[in-house]
């Protein structure tokens, strides 16, 4: 495979997972504004974990990037689904505590040792990242349509009072969602420092979180759609980067250069402007607090 | 118009104020308050207090962490008081920079170009202060622009990287497009041009000093296109580059400090501006009071600028090629080149 | 389970104040040292109150535009952007014509020209403007990198930044300290927030407006232009963040570089909801927010540990969080008697 579709590939990765994760949270009826937090948070739980270890170690950051995040959506559904804070607000304190918590550890736990990536293993090892991701979002997909604790998921997000009327309780099911999208952006993150690199830098996450958040909407709230997004919004940055590479070559003119960078963000634009006025079904009670059980 | 103050934020905390549920309240004042008690010992009047202010972390392997170590090297050969403050925006910049000058500090350093101008505007307002920018066209009587000729040193590595590429392209890769950068990257490239005319350099600006990523995909895509040797200016993101080249035996450089031991086995040398060791004369002069203002420039003539080579890997070279390169040195000092024309 | 959330109140009290107190002692600085400086670092002296008032201005702009995008039932998540074109605008117009107001106006017409596009595209292609926002944000970063190398450069080409504003093209300002004073830009934030509340609460276009918020399809059915009225609104919208994008150029840095997106546009979302989408409230909530990040800023000056500045960045998101959590728990308690 070339190098080419491999960087596509790479740079595709950490936001098809991030769309995932956020696909699953607002399934749910939670926008999780402490996606980008929860990906730096898995970033550096995996570099901690997996540097200057052995391959095998990969897997141990994996889990571990995925429990921190999973601890975080805990705690965002603790606010939001439980004590019916603002879901904004929240998730935006939260993204702050990751940000300067991931600074303060990285800090404290200073280490010159790097991971060794997914990317240099050989053979079929390097595509480990890629196979799970797959897996992931049909996983998801299963639980979330075929199953019953996913239908009441999807129940929470479109009609809570519903969800109460039957007796299960809405923000048992928003939780559920928020710890399966926290444990997703944790491995969104750990792709970071265990695929594309091999270290961990203080933002390194550079805005992919918030990114996440306009391509569920490309997405359709559908897992699948998170994995078409992530590598469309992937392959025209990899477009962008080898056409402004090949530009250099030739004779480099500011203007295309600011059309190059722009056309990614254009790209995902017009997606939908051509699409049409289709009626976009956001979950019905995406951002609503849950009604008092009053 | 009470029923609209509950039914804000404010309204509930003022509402719930009013009713005198809150023993948390208290609890909290109690105990931040008790801890209070024990204050800091208070600062002397006659030590010698520096701040140091950056636009970026200091754990950034290169531009802002060379400034920390001038720091650290001041607290401890100069016995020093100091503070490390971060400030991204002009506005920021001048009210930390106003802060220390009036909190009696004695020195205030701020790293980077865009601290010059907001340095002079609030040094005429505390003449007693004395202030250090590294970069900028403006000074005072107690402000010096210290402007470090990186771009001499850049041209030796561009000698360098003409005489190693087999390809004849090369790739410079920096974090953002600033002046001070710009020149280094110009520097590089008329060296390379000086050897090797017909060399081509594939010049990136990845918008972002932490986006190690995206450097590393850049790179990718520069190798992709045949660059074979990689010069990079981005601080934090750079490792991005260096593991590119990791993984396709290429050469890199390092730029500002001696990163060599960040990834030895790729970087050939940097270019190494001795910030700390200038940062550090300059402190000395404040402090022994012999300070004075204008525009400081210091190169390779000076000492305070120059390439650090990795022996682990230099020693691999043939001897002209880093014989040349170290001629080009004497050159500079002498005058007979200037990097920042072709 | 309800025990531990009618309790919710105290244990997260307990937590906060433990872990803030144990990062406080791994810092190296003392509790109570902490908070006074966190106090006095917002609005404890002159310098403090500058430092808040310059947050304030752009912040409390920005919640403006979002609270009325919002009014609406729009998500105007583009604030960022908007403000950022409102500044290019800005300092354009500023250096151009070297007069305060035209600079001003300059930037709230682009920035309502930035929320025109994602308006359009939502009302008549359906484009969610959560989206188009979002990806205008970045497009305004771009161009803003784009101009600064550019036709904005300042004229000794060698600095990413524009040339410095002339006096006239400058907000007036009133002396705080010894070379700093705040701008016109804050007064006029606080005239508009009372102007914003009377368009949407005293005329008939604001009754629209909020009508939209609540039931589209009813206006709808009644003959009112709903998708011109909502493009209207968030116009007007982006207008306010342009507007505050022209203030930071003619009232705070008197010039251009890229240090002006520091996200306040993000930000303000957070203040616009905290304060419950009241124009009046969103001030003094503004206000909040500026003052936590001013205080927890100060932080640095108090020990020499390298890692201050982000403890701050920990401090304001567990001082929200537990804003939050007590304002849950004292309802609760409301309600429970």
């Amino acid at each position: 495979m070339d190098e080419f579709t491999l960087q596509i590939l790479r740079l595709s990765l950490p936001l098809m997972l991030a769309a995932l994760s956020e696909t699953v949270a607002e399934r749910s009826g939670t926008v999780n504004l402490g996606l980008e937090g929860m990906m730096l948070s898995g970033a550096w739980t995996a570099c901690f974990i997996a540097a200057g270890e052995s391959p095998g170690m990969l897997i141990v950051a994996w889990a571990a990037a995925s429990a921190v995040g999973l601890i975080l959506g805990l705690l965002l559904a603790l606010w939001t689904a439980w004590w019916r804070s603002d879901q904004i607000v929240s998730g935006w304190a939260l993204h702050f505590l990751c940000l300067g918590g991931t600074g303060l550890l990285f800090e404290r736990f200073k280490s010159s040792e790097t991971v060794t990536t997914f990317s240099e293993l050989s053979g079929a090892w390097s595509w480990v990242p890629y196979g799970a991701t797959v897996l992931f979002a049909g996983l998801i997909f299963l639980w979330m349509f075929r199953t019953r604790s996913g239908l009441r998921l999807q129940a929470a997000g479109h009609s809570p009072q519903g969800l109460r009327a039957t007796g299960a309780s809405p923000a048992w099911a928003r939780t559920m969602g928020l710890m399966v999208a926290g444990a997703l952006a944790g491995i969104a993150g750990a792709t970071l420092t265990t695929v594309l690199t091999g270290q961990f830098v203080e933002g390194m996450s550079a805005g992919r979180g918030f990114l996440a958040l306009s391509l569920v909407l490309l997405a359709r709230w559908h897992p699948a759609g998170a994995l078409v997004a992530g590598l469309f919004l992937g392959t025209a940055f990899g477009l962008e980067l080898h056409l402004s590479t090949a530009d250099q070559l030739g004779d480099p003119s500011p203007l295309r250069e600011l059309l190059l960078r722009s056309a990614p963000y254009l790209a995902t634009i017009l997606a939908l402007a051509v699409a049409g006025p289709k009626r976009l079904r956001a979950p019905a009670a995406l951002g609503q607090p849950l009604p008092s059980t009053e | 118009m009470a029923r609209f103050l509950t039914s804000t934020a404010l309204g509930s905390i003022l509402a719930a104020m009013a009713r005198g549920t809150n023993a948390w309240c208290g609890l909290l004042l109690l105990v931040f308050g008790s801890a209070g008690c024990g204050g800091n010992p208070s600062e002397g009047e006659d030590s010698f207090r520096v701040a140091l202010l950056l636009a970026g972390p200091e754990n950034d392997e290169g531009w802002n962490q060379s400034a920390f170590e001038g720091l650290r090297r001041i607290r401890e050969e100069l016995s020093a008081e100091t503070r490390k403050i971060t400030a991204r925006t002009r506005a920021e910049i001048e009210l930390a920079m106003e802060r220390a000058a009036a909190e009696g500090f004695d020195l205030v350093i701020g790293h980077g170009v865009e601290f010059n101008a907001p340095a002079c505007k609030i040094a005429d307002a505390y003449p007693d202060c004395s202030f250090v920018t590294t970069g900028g066209p403006e000074s005072r009587s107690n402000v010096c622009s210290l402007v470090l000729r990186l771009e001499e040193a850049a041209y030796q590595l561009g000698v360098l990287a003409g005489q190693l590429s087999e390809s004849g392209i090369v790739s410079a890769i920096s974090g953002m497009e600033f002046e001070p950068v710009r020149r280094v990257v110009a520097g590089f490239r008329h060296g390379l041009l000086s050897v090797a005319p017909e060399a081509k350099v594939l010049e990136e600006y990845l918008g972002s000093w932490e986006d190690s990523s995206l450097a590393k995909e850049t790179a990718v895509a520069h190798a992709e296109r045949g660059a074979d040797v990689f010069f990079q200016n981005a601080d934090a993101a750079g490792v991005g580059v260096f593991e590119a080249c990791r993984s396709r035996s290429h050469y890199a450089f390092g730029c500002n400090r001696d990163q060599s031991p960040k990834a030895p086995d790729v970087i050939l040398a940097s270019a190494v501006a001795d910030i700390p060791e200038s940062l550090l004369f300059l402190a000395s002069e404040v402090k022994n009071g012999t300070f004075a203002g204008g525009i400081r420039s210091f190169g390779i003539a000076e000492g305070k600028v120059r390439v650090g080579w990795n022996e682990a890997l230099a020693g691999d070279l043939s001897s002209t090629v880093r014989d040349k390169t170290d001629a080009i040195a004497d050159q500079i000092r002498r005058g007979d080149i200037d990097p920042a024309t072709p | 389970m309800s025990v531990w959330l009618r309790s919710a109140g105290l244990w997260t009290s307990v937590l906060f104040v433990a872990l803030l107190w144990f990062l406080l002692e791994l810092q190296g600085v003392g509790a109570g040292e902490a908070a006074r400086e966190l106090w006095n670092g917002a609005f404890g002296s002159p310098r403090a109150w500058l430092a808040t008032l310059r947050a304030f201005s752009p912040l409390c702009l920005c919640a403006l535009s979002v609270t009325l995008a919002f009014r609406a039932g729009l998500w105007n998540i583009g604030a960022e952007g908007q403000l950022v074109l409102g500044a290019l605008a800005g300092i354009a117009t500023g250096l151009a014509t070297n007069r305060v107001w035209l600079a001003l106006l300059g930037g709230a017409i682009a920035g309502t020209l930035w929320a025109f596009i994602p308006a359009i595209l939502k009302t008549y292609r359906g484009v969610p403007e959560v989206l188009c926002t979002i990806m205008m944000n970045f497009l305004a970063l771009e161009l803003l990198r784009a101009l600064l190398a550019g036709s904005l450069q300042e004229s000794s080409g060698q600095f990413l930044q524009s040339d410095p504003l002339p006096a006239a093209a400058r907000l007036p300002e009133w002396s705080l300290t010894r070379s700093g004073g705040i701008h016109a830009g804050v007064l006029l934030t606080v005239v508009l927030a009372p102007l914003l509340f009377v368009l949407l609460w005293r005329t008939r276009v604001g009754l629209l407006i909020r009508g939209i918020a609540k039931s589209p399809a009813t206006l709808r059915a009644q003959g009112f232009p709903v998708a011109r009225l909502q493009v209207l609104t968030l116009s007007g919208a982006g207008a306010l963040a342009g507007l505050a994008g022209a203030v930071e150029v003619t009232g705070v840095s008197h010039g251009l570089d890229t240090s002006i997106a520091q996200g306040a546009g993000y930000a303000a979302i957070a203040v616009a909801l905290a304060a419950r989408l009241h124009p009046l409230a969103v001030v003094p909530t503004a206000l909040l927010f500026a003052g936590l990040a001013s205080g927890t800023d100060s932080l640095q000056w108090i020990a020499e540990a390298p890692g201050l500045d982000r403890f701050a960045l920990v401090v304001q998101g567990l001082v929200v969080l537990f804003v939050l959590a007590y304002l849950s728990w004292s309802g609760r308690r409301q309600r429970h008697g």
